[in-house]
Order: C-alpha cells, then sequence, then structure tokens
C-alpha cells in the first residue's frame, strides 16, 4: 500500500544570523489510515513539519509527497489536508455550522450543510448548529475544530497539540474521541504533542524530534522499551543512566563495568557501537528493592522514599556515591520496604538493560 | 486625622475643582453657541425666546449650501480613498511576511499625525503649484486623502492586531487563496476597526481648516471656511446655526461608529 505522506531530505531554516534550522534534511513515511504522532519538547521541529506539511510554510530543501504526488510547492488551499489548530482557530463571525461547512462550500461539494451537520451529529453537537464559537465550552470548540477539519474528507488530518488547553478529565475523554473518529472516517491522523502520555496512549507510530531532528520511528511499546537515542530514552518515562566500559562474554551477553564496584551483566554490544564508553539504561520499574545487603549485590543506603499511589519510588545511594531510582508496585497497602537510611539492595536483570551508543 | 483617601493621588487638594474648569471651559461654550443658535433676536448674549429662525436662514443661504455641498463631498470621496488606502496598509503592514522595515514604514504613515499641520498646508500648497494641480475641489480632495490616511489607519491597525492571523492560516488550510480569504475572513473580522477609522476621517475632513484654506481655490469654500468668513464680521446666530448642524453630524458620526462597535 502507498504511503500517505513521504519526506525526503525535507529541511526548514528560518533566515537570521546564524540562519536557524528549525527542520534538518528529514527523512520520513507515515502510512495511510495511521495514528501518526510527532512527539518532542517545544522547538524539536515537529510544529514546523506539521505546518510544511499543511502548506503554511514553505521548505527550504526537499521533498514532500501526499500519497506519491510532489506537493512541496502547492499552496495550503490547492492541497487535500486539513487542520485542527492549537487554539482551534474557529471563525468568530460565523456561526457553528457555517464554520463546519466553511471548507466544503469552498470546495463547491453540494449539499454542504447537510454533510456539515452530519459532522456535526458525528461529534455530538448537532444541536448547537446555530450557536456562535464564543457560545461555546473550550471542549465544545475543540470538537467543531475536528468536525471542521474533518468535513471536507481531507486524506490526512493534523493535528497540533489540540488537546493542550483542555483541563485533565477533559483531554482523555478527548484522547478517546479521537482515536473512535480516526477509526471511523478512515482518515490519516497527523498529531503533534509534547505530551509522552498522549503519545504513547493513542498512536500507532511515534516520531520523537529533537533539534530539528527525528530520533527515533517505532510503535508506543518499541519507543518506551528500545529507545534509540538517550534522548529519547529520557524523554520518555524514567530511566537510570550509567556510562560504562563493555566487556564481551560471548557473541549474546556483555558485561558493563561502570566502577569498580558497580557492574551489570546485560545484552551484546549493539553492532553500531564504536568502541570506547556506552550509556547503560534501565526503567525505574524494571529494578527490584530488597531490604538489606548481601555481598557482591548492587546496593546502598535509601536516600529517599516518594510515594505515588500505585508506586513507590525509591531513591538509593550506592557505595561510590552514585545514585538509582527504582520504583515498586503498591500491592498490598503502599507501606515501604524499609526506611530512609536503611540499606538496600537492588536487582537488575539482564534482559532489562538497553545499551545506547547514541 | 488622616484618611487614607488623603494619600490617593485622585484626592490631591484642588483636583475636583480642576476637573470642573475644564468640563467648564470645554462645555460651556459649545452649550452657549448650541442655546444661542435658537435664539429669536441677532443677540448672542441675551436670550428673547426660542426660534428657527437662524436655521431657516442658514439653509437657504446659497453660499452656505454651496460650502455644505463641497464639504460633505470633499468628505465622502476623502473618506472612501482614505479608507481603502489605510486598509491596504494595516493589511499590509501586517500580515505580509515579505515586506521588510515594517516599523520604519508605520512610522511613516503615522509621522503626518506629529506634522504641524501649518507646515503640510504650505507644502501642500507649494506642490499643487509646482506641478500645476488646478482641478477644484478634487484639490482638496487629495490634500485630504492624504491627511486622512494615518487617521483611518489607527483604529484599523488596532483591530488587525486584534484579529488572530491563525484564522486566515485556517481559511486558506480550507482551501480558500488569498483573494477570498481577504473578502470572507479578514474584511469581515476587520469591519468594526474600518468603519471607526471612515467615521474619524470623514470628522476630520469635515473639520479641516488650514489645509482647505492653503488649498481652496475660488469657488472651492468649505463650511469651516465660509464659517470663518462670516466670523470676521461678527458672530451671528446664522454661524451658531450652521456650527450647530456641523457638531451634530459629528456627534451622530461618533454615536453610530460606537453603536456598530458594540454591536459587533
Amino acid at each position: 500500500m502507498q504511503d500517505a505522506i513521504t519526506i525526503n531530505g525535507l529541511t526548514k531554516s528560518y533566515p537570521g544570523t546564524p540562519p536557524v534550522r528549525a527542520l534538518k534534511g528529514s527523512d520520513l513515511s507515515i502510512r495511510d489510515n495511521e495514528f501518526f504522532t510527532l512527539l518532542g519538547p517545544s522547538g524539536c521541529g515537529k510544529t514546523t513539519l506539521l505546518r510544511l506539511i499543511a502548506g503554511f510554510e514553505v521548505p527550504t530543501d526537499g521533498t514532500l509527497k501526499l500519497f506519491g504526488e510532489n506537493i512541496s510547492k502547492l499552496p495550503p488551499e490547492k492541497r487535500p489536508v486539513n487542520t485542527v489548530f492549537q487554539h482551534y482557530s474557529l471563525f468568530p463571525h460565523m456561526n457553528v455550522l457555517e464554520n463546519v461547512a466553511y471548507g466544503l462550500l469552498r470546495q463547491g461539494k453540494p449539499d454542504a450543510r447537510r454533510t456539515a451537520q452530519e459532522m456535526l451529529d458525528l461529534v455530538h453537537l448537532g444541536e448547537f448548529a446555530k450557536r456562535r464559537p464564543s457560545q461555546l465550552s473550550g471542549g465544545q470548540q475543540q470538537r467543531v475544530a475536528l468536525a471542521r477539519a474533518l468535513a471536507p474528507h481531507p486524506r490526512v488530518l493534523l493535528l497540533d497539540e489540540p488537546l493542550s488547553a483542555l483541563d485533565l478529565k477533559l483531554r482523555q475523554s478527548m484522547r478517546a474521541e479521537l482515536k473512535r473518529l480516526q477509526r471511523e472516517t478512515g482518515i490519516t491522523f497527523v498529531f503533534v504533542t509534547h505530551d509522552q502520555e498522549e503519545a504513547l496512549s493513542m498512536s500507532d507510530r511515534i516520531a520523537v524530534m529533537s533539534r530539528g531532528e527525528i530520533q527515533q520511528v517505532a510503535r508506543p511499546a518499541e519507543i518506551y522499551e528500545y529507545p534509540a537515542t538517550r534522548f529519547v530514552a529520557e524523554f520518555i518515562g524514567d530511566a537510570n543512566f550509567f556510562e560504562a566500559t563493555p566487556r564481551m562474554n560471548g557473541d549474546s551477553a556483555a558485561t558493563y563495568h561502570v566502577s569498580d564496584s558497580i557492574r551489570f551483566a546485560g545484552p551484546a554490544l549493539p553492532a553500531n557501537a564504536k568502541g570506547g564508553k556506552v550509556t547503560v539504561m534501565f526503567r525505574l520499574e524494571k529494578a527490584r528493592i530488597a531490604p538489606g545487603r548481601a555481598d557482591g549485590s548492587l546496593g546502598g543506603t535509601i536516600s529517599d522514599i516518594e510515594y505515588l499511589g500505585s508506586q513507590t519510588e525509591y531513591r538509593v545511594t550506592l557505595d561510590d556515591g552514585m545514585s538509582v531510582a527504582v520504583r515498586s508496585e503498591n500491592h498490598q497497602d503502599g507501606t515501604a520496604i524499609a526506611e530512609v537510611g536503611s540499606q538496600a539492595t537492588v536487582e537488575v536483570d539482564p534482559e532489562a538493560i538497553r545499551v545506547l551508543v547514541a | 486625622m488622616i484618611r487614607s483617601s488623603d494619600r490617593d493621588i485622585r484626592w490631591l487638594p484642588g483636583f475636583n475643582w480642576i476637573t470642573l474648569c475644564f468640563f467648564l471651559f470645554l462645555y460651556l461654550p459649545l452649550i452657549i453657541l448650541v442655546v444661542f443658535s435658537f435664539n429669536a433676536t441677532r443677540s448672542a448674549t441675551v436670550w428673547d425666546g426660542f426660534s428657527l429662525q437662524w436655521y431657516v436662514k442658514a439653509f437657504s443661504n446659497d453660499d452656505i449650501q454651496n460650502a455644505a455641498k463641497n464639504s460633505l463631498i470633499i468628505a465622502a470621496v476623502s473618506t472612501l480613498f482614505s479608507t481603502v488606502f489605510a486598509t491596504m496598509a494595516a493589511i499590509a503592514l501586517g500580515r505580509n511576511r515579505e515586506i521588510k522595515h515594517k516599523t520604519a514604514f508605520g512610522g511613516l504613515l503615522l509621522l503626518p499625525l506629529m506634522i504641524p499641520e501649518i507646515v503640510t498646508a504650505v507644502a501642500t500648497l507649494t506642490f499643487f503649484t509646482a506641478i500645476n494641480l488646478s482641478w477644484g475641489i478634487g484639490n482638496i480632495i487629495i490634500a485630504h486623502t492624504v491627511f486622512c490616511i494615518p487617521f483611518a489607519y489607527l483604529p484599523i491597525q488596532a483591530r488587525l492586531r486584534g484579529v488572530d492571523a491563525s484564522l486566515e492560516t485556517a481559511a486558506r488550510d480550507l482551501y480558500s487563496d488569498r483573494r477570498t480569504t481577504l473578502l470572507l475572513i479578514t474584511l469581515p473580522l476587520l469591519a468594526p476597526g474600518i468603519f471607526s477609522g471612515a467615521m474619524l476621517a470623514f470628522i476630520i475632513s469635515l473639520d479641516d481648516f488650514i489645509i482647505t484654506m492653503m488649498v481652496a481655490e475660488a469657488g472651492s469654500t468649505t463650511l469651516p471656511i465660509y464659517i470663518y468668513g462670516l466670523v470676521r464680521t461678527g458672530v451671528t446666530p446664522e454661524v451658531n446655526a450652521v456650527s450647530t448642524v456641523l457638531l451634530g453630524i459629528s456627534v451622530i458620526a461618533v454615536l453610530v461608529s460606537q453603536w456598530f462597535a458594540k454591536k459587533q
């Protein structure tokens, strides 16, 4: 099947001294009928990429294809792509129905008003057709913006942090709503967010971006479990990181020496490692903590305990001053395994250890 | 006893009197002018009963009719042109990303507000003479259009700043080219500002004296110039009547403009 969006070496620079390179020669394919998320901190280039796809920005270099057709030079009104804006951008001088019908009318579609009304029904706002946008709540405006962008039935729907202005409960229910709409319409969604939870829970695939570059493109679980770079590992979820020197044990395993007393058994060194030091990491919840010490084990003194509801986080200061954090599930009543200042042992399975070369 | 309000700047001693004087000096002459335009006799100081005779006289005076006609034509045409130009300037400076030195252009556009009007007047007269321009009230229309542009520009530019540019982006995204976006989104949202700008330009043009005085040729007398001519031979209730009509037009223009702004 043909990809919905293919970009090759796409670059966007803004004039300045030195020029600001918002997007640095990125390659990416977004599949048809996919819920695809661009995730990253502010200034990482995700919104620039979205605006390039929409046609609001002209690329400095590279090509942008929509279902195989090069659209790099097309103005936004010629692209079968619609956008849900961060602050909705509903036309204040038109009522809700006129807003939703706007794109259909410009396309000269017959029955624009009837289609618009159907779209409003789809987002459960059928009875608000005659209201002005200013008379609606933030969540309702959000759904009008969705209906307006979906009404012309675009081939790709772009969503620019559409949930960021909503409160927590509404945000969570809108997630489910967005996924439902994506399934029901069969339209490719490209969703921009800085919220990892949103990205992990909604997406078929995620592209993690940093400083104008795409760091990793993968399914949510793969992004979390097998981060490709240190940036991805740090940006999504929490983890312990150590600089270590690898020693191979055969072809499939290695030991990573952090210091004289700290070493981790883990997987073999990745093929792209250049030698020298590497970064090993493990997620906080993949390690276990037990009270007391045993010889040769990884351990130290508990320096802090944080109760987080479903989990408790322990911070352990290792013998040589380094620090490691562990999260354990509160299966019973959440009583800590030990007190601050007492000795504890930390165990990490070799399967939980990840080796990062970038 | 010192009350806390004594230290409040709004309660400095004498503030009430200054305020009272301000309103007296500003509005009392206006009230007297309006009241004596309805006086039954020629006196501008002694009240002799109510009469509309000065209005009847003024409206039947051919010279006043002519001056009023000139004033209205000049104000209407220069309002139209200056508002169109001001709107174009505001959109260009507020939205076009390819225009450089926007601050400089915006400053130059508003500079005439700070140039002494007599200087503009002399310069315009010299210029028109030099290029041998002699189009009757056309000369005045050109001069008025030019100096009304900054006045029309101010409220339009202020309104455009309040219009989120992402609305225009959204329209482009929804299959509108630049022209359609301008017609269906930008201009409707800008309408209150354009209307205020037009009203301001209209009043400024209607009331202008110095530049008109310099530029006007024989036969293109406007109301302010005619009133000035009358006053030189003494203030009559007829002058009061004409001035009251002028005042009335300005007040109506302001009220309409406010009503329109509120309706949006």
